[in-house]
């Protein structure tokens, strides 16, 4: 992110924290489009992400007295909370399920750009194995996982935006390699993985 | 994603700090509340006696009459018939169906609607109601621009509030909602329980009322600005479930 931008976000989140509303709704558009890829990358099902998205949301406005900001931007503190949100999807959804239920879906069928989308951006980038594995990674690796090794953040800044020192962040990545290869999961993704580390 | 999910979503989002300023419970919820209620029992004008749950305090809405549903576009006029014995108002659900501002009843409350409300289909507001003095032979007028189309679906209504509910220590507790004035008042804590904040903890927290326009305006200068907390409890009014925020 340039400076120029994270200092508008800045600005932005500074104007959410004040309890500006529309605020929030334009964090929403800058944001949200990542993590429903996020989320759609580790379930692999539109309806779970569309929730896990919805969720990641109102958790930024309900905790956002905690907001890690890492140059200036709270994408990395969102694409956390969606690795949480995502490993037990249901006991985070249970707080929002009212809400979650009341929002309006489209009825339509996927449009074609979706389905280009889906296929392009989660399916094919995924292996099933590897989302099964990631799942199963203790939170916090999950997180710096996604952080490096998809959204191209260093570890340094992976490490700021979930609260850890950069050689625990590398420990912890480290294992997360050896648990990954251990599983066999394919060699594009363990790859992926080190590359994204390094 | 789904554009209209994630409009909702967004829409959610941005009432969410309003909501959270005012975290008594919506009207309509308020009076459905599906936790911790009490059933009541109506007697109607035709014998029938309806079985409504509502909570203390809460408003206990009987139907009397068959809805009705109309469509129109621009001003038009809801045809009710005449209102049946013991009637008190008309209910009724509005929704938008473009963008534009709508008044139902003369004058009466206003609704305005944009496109973004079209897109998520959240253009519908329910359980609204007027006085009966808003229907005039009949009729009860809806006010809309050249083209800015509407439907409404109402009927005769017959409402009265629930008493309030008295807890182990004597403290009167329920909605405040319909004019009720309990010691406890049903309220959504922070992190989403129901439960009651009490009437003394909110005096406290936003400051005595002032008694002069002057004295109003030397409290409000003098005023710590921002959010203020009172613990949310369960009825009985000890339990702490979490806390109410005002803002000052």
């Amino acid at each position: 992110m340039s400076n120029d931008t994270g200092e508008k976000e800045s600005a932005l989140w500074a104007r959410v924290r004040a309890g500006d509303g529309e605020a929030l709704g334009d964090v929403f558009d800058l944001h949200h489009h990542r993590v429903y890829r996020h989320a759609l990358w580790v379930l692999g099902n539109t309806h779970d992400a569309e929730d896990v998205t919805a969720t990641a949301f109102l958790e930024l406005w309900r905790r956002r007295r905690d907001v890690r900001q890492v140059e200036g931007s709270v994408l990395p503190w969102l694409l956390v909370t969606t690795a949480n949100v995502c490993s037990n999807a249901k006991r985070s959804k249970r707080r929002y399920s009212t809400l979650l239920a009341a929002l309006p879906r489209s009825d339509a069928a996927k449009s074609a750009e979706e389905e280009a989308f889906i296929r392009a951006d989660a399916f094919e980038r995924v292996d099933p194995a590897l989302a099964e594995q990631l799942r199963d990674l203790p939170r916090g690796t999950l997180s710096l996982f996604i952080l490096t090794a998809i959204e191209d953040y260093s570890v340094a800044d992976a490490a700021k935006a979930i609260g850890v020192s950069e050689g625990a962040a590398k420990t912890r990545l480290s294992r997360a390699r050896a648990a990954l290869r251990n599983a066999n999961v394919s060699h594009t993704y363990a790859q992926q993985t080190e590359g994204g580390t390094s | 994603m789904d554009p209209v999910f994630a409009a909702g979503v967004r829409r959610a989002l941005v009432e969410r700090p309003s909501l959270n300023r005012f975290h008594l419970l919506s009207r309509s919820r308020r009076t459905w509340l599906a936790g911790g209620l009490t059933v009541a029992l109506l007697g109607t004008a035709g014998g029938a006696t309806a079985v409504l749950l509502t909570q203390p305090g809460g408003q206990m809405v009987t139907e009397l009459s068959a809805p009705v549903t109309v469509s129109g576009s621009g001003n038009g006029i809801l045809e009710l018939g005449e209102s049946p014995k013991g009637a008190n108002a008309v209910q009724y659900e509005f929704t938008c169906l473009t963008p534009g501002s709508f008044m139902v009843g003369r004058p009466g409350p206003s609704f305005d609607c944009g496109k973004e409300d079209i897109n998520a289909r959240s253009a519908t507001s329910g359980g609204n109601q007027v006085p009966l003095d808003m229907v005039r032979g009949g009729s009860l007028a809806v006010v809309a621009g050249e083209g800015h189309e509407w439907q409404v679906t109402a009927e005769y209504v017959a409402t009265k509030i629930a008493p309030l509910a008295i807890n182990a220590n004597g403290e009167t507790y329920g909605s405040d909602a319909f004019g009720a004035q309990p010691d406890l008042i049903s309220a959504m804590a922070t992190n989403g329980v129901e439960g009651y904040v009490r009437q003394s903890d909110l005096d406290v927290a936003m400051g005595p009322m002032p008694t002069s326009p002057t004295q109003a305006i030397e409290m409000q200068n003098a005023r710590q600005h921002g959010p203020a907390f009172s613990p949310v409890y369960k009825s009985y009014g000890v339990t702490v479930v979490g806390e109410f925020e005002t803002q000052r």
